[in-house]
């Protein structure tokens, strides 16, 4: 094929493979994708299962009004809007009559044994006579109002009230709002309706026009009741949920990236042409880099479906990477001494190229095979990224440069410049080489300060106001906490029942010692079946319950043949033990869902916390029972972050070993094989030094950042080894090794300007790390004099 | 199980429109109509009662004693004094409830009975025969010195708990109304110090209905 046509081949590649990128391309800020999955760890999956639980998709809709009517009468019209919204899975604005009746044919006929959590030392206190008296004045009492039809019935059947103490546990474990016109109204005045969506909260692409469709709804509301209630109504939507904040996360990362993306192809431009090169030029070295863009972003939508906003992000930073080796390339061309075709330029470097490109690779390999996808994800497109430039390099680019035209003459002035700023280097070496070592030694005295800090949530940027709207609305509704849950763990469902039990018991003493301000567990709504079976036994055994409720109650003028429904309810045999089946079975299914988890063959046996105050009190409360946990996904992130960054550092270690090897394989001589090495690892001493003598906490990114640095950092070692012996060849090196690091400095500049602490961290370290590279490469050269005994690709 | 529980209330209600119902002068033909004109024209009722329970679950009757205040066009309160206090209050179509224990009020309005009340009570404020009569079979009996109208209920949920609701009066107006229920259950409910046109000031309205534009208005004296 003729080179017209291979270009044209190329070109219509790109164009296709951009094109479905560009219709494809969904970026998300979806927290779940740091969570850790595929482990076997029920904890590690119950940390995966709250991020993407019911409670985390329930949004909290609070409209405030001048009166509350108003408020209850705009929220009702809202809920009637929004339950018709295909993203909606189920709305509450009042009470939900359906599941009401539900849930009395289910329990009033079990009641009995329902009774109480500890029936041996609480059921004889609770039916003997003087307690049974109490009852019956109260009932009196409350039969004289208005709700008397309603009780007289459930009092012929249920005169200890053994169905009001189930109706109460259903309550009191539930936010404390009341009812107005049968809307939920809060403490202070506000209506509020729940909701829950039906993709994940974090699923930007689809919460953003949904949370836009909540708005425009409210809004029209409001502007038809205004128009009624006068201008004074002062209707207002408040939203709490974790929707908002995705929202907000993935439009800061669009406006970054547009942002980074802009400032970084401007900067890069006008360094390439201002040191080397003509606009021609500055298009056939992008090539590369933008083929390891747009080929691993359009692997990764493959493979991933969408990508995170933190990969695409560090798709910038590959732009940085692959201009090194097209750059490599172009100059070496150019500036050979003698004629020399771009291919056989290609294939002289080749070595070169490969083994900086397999070294670069080998840097990010390690986070391949974590469990964290958005890890796994960076990894992926770097991988794809990185080796689609080197190959783009290598057996594209040839067919590009004769499209780039001369270098200007500035660009061969600048390499001898460089090659004789060298020469003076080497020959103060031991004076440099003593600075660069003595700066080595500082930082290894400072790396004992070092600190590091591996709670994310630290390293994300909210919206101050948007923090401030969702702790007032969770407030409102005394919201249960999302990241913090006690959780049992249990083989069955029997045992998972007994032990939620048992968690309620030292709840409740929690919460009278004032360490929370309540809980709904699994056992506000299921107990085990021998819980059941002893609350029914005992109610059952107890010979003369009906005669001293026929003389409790005739004391206060009740009929004794009234409370036949009661003794014959106790003569007939008691009917089966409610059991999760039986909730599923009449559509309730939904109540249970998030009190009891299925999580890895384990079950998880859930009680989520309202109003903590003494987390340390709570675990105390709960310390003696086994598999039983206080669970704080922000500190088990933590963890796992602390675990993952050593896990990573180790890797590094082992790469830096590995890519030793490879040097030592290829250069057969340990002088060469340090020479190339050594500014990297240097690097990755001093910058750690550097955090530490700054007192900058380190965290994660700070480590994915060193991958990054010591990779490059190893390129421009073997650059520069392989062009050493060669003065030439050797200025070329210089240059285009200047032009590398001032461009990915630039690139990775930018990234110090996002809003995202995370990027940031990348940025800044990346940036110092490149260029404390550039500056150490030849002076490692230097100082050890190295030149390869065997050198293949000669440069 | 028998669901809602908000008969009393609503018939409370209802009483309170009639007790402002000015029945033709005696010896005159009665008319439904023109028993229930009178709505239309009182600036609001007060009315203290005595309520008798007759319940199958007792052997002696219950007895509570309170008072009434009737805002129109729908707006209506039932505090009763013994043997507890409640507060029952009704505001257009909302009906809440606070019972003895002074818990939390209870939001009745989204049960199926107690909206067939208030559409029947929002009939009655209104004057509106027409609509009383789609939901019950009415009979006026007696003259205008002992009257007495009759309503029984023609379609579910109401059919199923109520036999029949009677109210009683003379020419002063209602002095009385009777509850029959299905399942035998009997209330008896007197009315006493009747003031048929009792102007509220706007302080009351906040304290008798605190969910009010009145109360939003600003803090308010109790009446």
């Amino acid at each position: 094929m003729s080179l017209a046509g291979r270009r044209l081949l190329q070109g219509a590649l790109a164009l296709a493979l951009a094109t479905w990128c560009a219709l494809r391309l969904e970026v998300g800020s979806d927290i779940t994708r740091f969570m850790p999955v595929g482990s076997r760890s029920p904890l590690a999956a119950l940390s995966a299962r709250l991020a993407d639980s019911e409670l985390t998709r329930t949004l909290v809709l609070s409209v405030e009004a001048r009166e509350e009517r108003l408020a209850a009468r705009a929220a009702g019209e809202l809920a009637a809007a929004l339950g018709r919204d295909p993203e909606v899975e189920w709305l509450r604005a009042g009470a939900d009559e359906a599941d009401l009746e539900k849930l009395t044919a289910l329990y009033f006929p079990r009641r009995h044994g329902f009774l109480s959590l500890d029936p041996e030392r609480e059921l004889p206190a609770l039916l003997a006579e003087e307690a049974l008296a109490r009852r019956a004045r109260e009932l009196r009492l409350r039969l004289s109002g208005p709700a008397s039809p309603l009780l007289e019935e459930l009092a012929r059947a249920d005169p200890i009230g053994a169905f009001e103490r189930i109706a109460l546990r259903f309550r009191q474990g539930g936010p404390q709002l009341r009812s107005l016109a049968g809307q939920l109204v809060s403490a202070d005045g506000h209506a509020v309706l729940f909701l829950a969506t039906r993709s994940s909260a974090f699923a930007s692409g689809v919460q953003g026009p949904f949370l836009a469709r909540v708005q425009a709804t409210f809004e029209e509301g409001a502007r038809r009741l205004t128009a009624e209630a006068g201008p004074d109504a002062g209707l207002r939507l408040e939203i709490g949920g974790a929707h908002r904040f995705a929202v907000a996360a993935e439009r800061s990362i669009r406006r970054d990236a547009v942002r980074i993306v802009v400032l970084s192809f401007g900067g890069v431009a006008a360094l390439f042409l201002l040191l080397v090169g003509t606009a021609r030029s500055f298009l056939v070295v992008m090539i590369p880099p933008l083929a390891g863009i747009l080929v691993a972003t359009s692997l990764g939508l493959l493979v991933f479906g969408r990508l995170d906003g933190l990969t695409m992000a560090f798709g910038t930073i590959l732009m940085g990477v692959g201009i090194d080796y097209s750059v490599h390339l172009l100059i070496h061309q150019r500036l050979a001494p003698g004629p020399l075709s771009p291919r056989a330029a290609a294939r002289r470097l080749g070595p070169s190229l490969s083994l900086g490109a397999l070294t670069t690779m080998a840097s990010f390999a390690g986070m391949a095979v974590t469990s964290f996808p958005a890890f796994r994800e960076i990894s992926f497109f770097s991988l794809v990224g990185v080796a689609t430039a080197w190959l783009t390099t290598r057996l594209l680019l040839p067919d590009w440069i004769p499209f780039a035209g001369p270098l200007p003459p500035r660009a061969e002035r600048t390499a001898a410049s460089l090659a004789g700023l060298y020469a003076a280097l080497a020959s103060r070496r031991r004076r440099f080489a003593g600075i660069a070592l003595a700066a080595g030694l500082l930082a290894a005295l400072a790396l004992p300060r070092l600190t590091w800090v591996d709670d994310l949530s630290k390293l994300t940027s909210f919206d101050p106001e948007l923090l401030e709207e969702d702790r007032r609305v969770r407030e409102r509704v005394a919201s249960f906490e999302t990241g913090r849950v006690v959780v049992g763990l249990a083989r069955d469902e029997e045992a998972a029942l007994r032990l939620s039990e048992e968690i309620e018991r030292r709840l409740r003493s929690a919460v009278d010692a004032g360490h929370l301000a309540g809980a709904r567990s699994l056992a506000d709504l299921l107990w085990s079946r021998a819980l059941q079976q002893r609350n029914q036994d005992l109610v059952r055994k107890d010979a003369g319950l009906p005669a001293r409720v026929a003389a409790a109650f005739g004391r206060e003028g009740f009929r004794e043949a009234a409370f036949e429904a009661f003794r014959a309810d106790l003569r007939a045999p008691p009917p089966p033990p409610l059991a999760r089946g039986d909730l599923e079975a009449a559509g309730l299914g939904d109540l249970l869902a998030p009190l009891l988890l299925d999580l890895h063959g384990d079950l998880g046996a859930v009680a989520y916390l309202r109003g903590v105050r003494s987390p340390e009190g709570i675990r105390a409360a709960l310390a003696d029972l086994p598999d039983v946990h206080l669970f704080e996904q922000g500190t088990f992130a933590s963890e796992i972050y602390s675990e993952f960054r050593a896990t990573t550092l180790r890797q590094l270690a082992l790469g830096s070993a590995l890519v030793v090897l490879l040097l030592l394989l290829r250069y057969r001589a340990w002088r060469p094989a340090l020479t190339a090495f050594l500014p990297s690892a240097l690097v990755a001493l001093l910058l750690l030094g550097l955090l530490a003598g700054f007192g900058v906490s380190a965290n994660l990114f700070h480590v994915m950042s060193l991958c990054l640095v010591m990779g490059m950092g190893v390129d421009y070692g073997i650059f520069l080894v392989d062009s050493a012996g060669h003065p030439q060849g050797h200025g070329a090196t210089l240059l285009s090794l200047l032009v590398s690091c001032l461009t990915t400095v630039f690139a990775l500049g930018a990234l110090a300007l996002s809003a995202e602490p995370s990027l940031r961290a990348i940025g800044v370290t990346s940036g110092v790390g490149i260029a404390l590279s550039y500056l150490l490469a030849p002076l490692a050269l230097a100082w050890l004099g190295a030149a390869p005994a065997r050198a293949p690709g000669r440069a | 199980m028998r669901s809602g529980s908000a008969c009393w209330p609503r018939l409370a209600a209802a009483l309170a429109a009639l007790l402002a119902a000015t029945p033709p002068s005696p010896g005159a033909e009665l008319e439904v109509e023109e028993l229930l004109r009178g709505m239309a024209a009182t600036r609001g009722v007060v009315a203290e009662f005595v309520e008798k329970k007759e319940l199958a679950l007792l052997a002696v009757p219950l007895e509570s004693r309170g008072t009434l205040y009737f805002a129109p066009p729908d707006r209506l309160a039932r505090f009763t004094t013994h043997p507890a206090e409640t507060e029952l209050r009704i505001d257009g179509e909302e009906l809440h409830f606070r019972d003895a224990s002074g818990g939390e009020e209870i939001d009745l309005s989204t049960s199926p009975l107690a909206r067939a009340f208030v559409e029947n009570l929002v009939a009655i404020f209104r004057g509106d025969a027409e609509r009383l009569r789609e939901r019950y079979e009415l009979a006026l009996s007696g003259d205008a010195a002992a009257w007495e109208l009759a309503l029984v209920p023609r379609r579910a949920p109401l059919d199923r708990f109520v036999a029949g609701i009677f109210l009683r009066g003379d020419a002063g107006g209602m002095r009385e109304m009777e509850l029959r229920e299905r399942d035998g259950d009997r209330t008896l409910t007197r009315f006493s110090a009747v003031d048929r046109d009792h102007a509220f000031s706007a302080a009351e309205l906040a304290r008798l209905f605190p969910g009010g534009p009145e109360a939003a208005r600003g803090p308010a004296s109790g009446p």
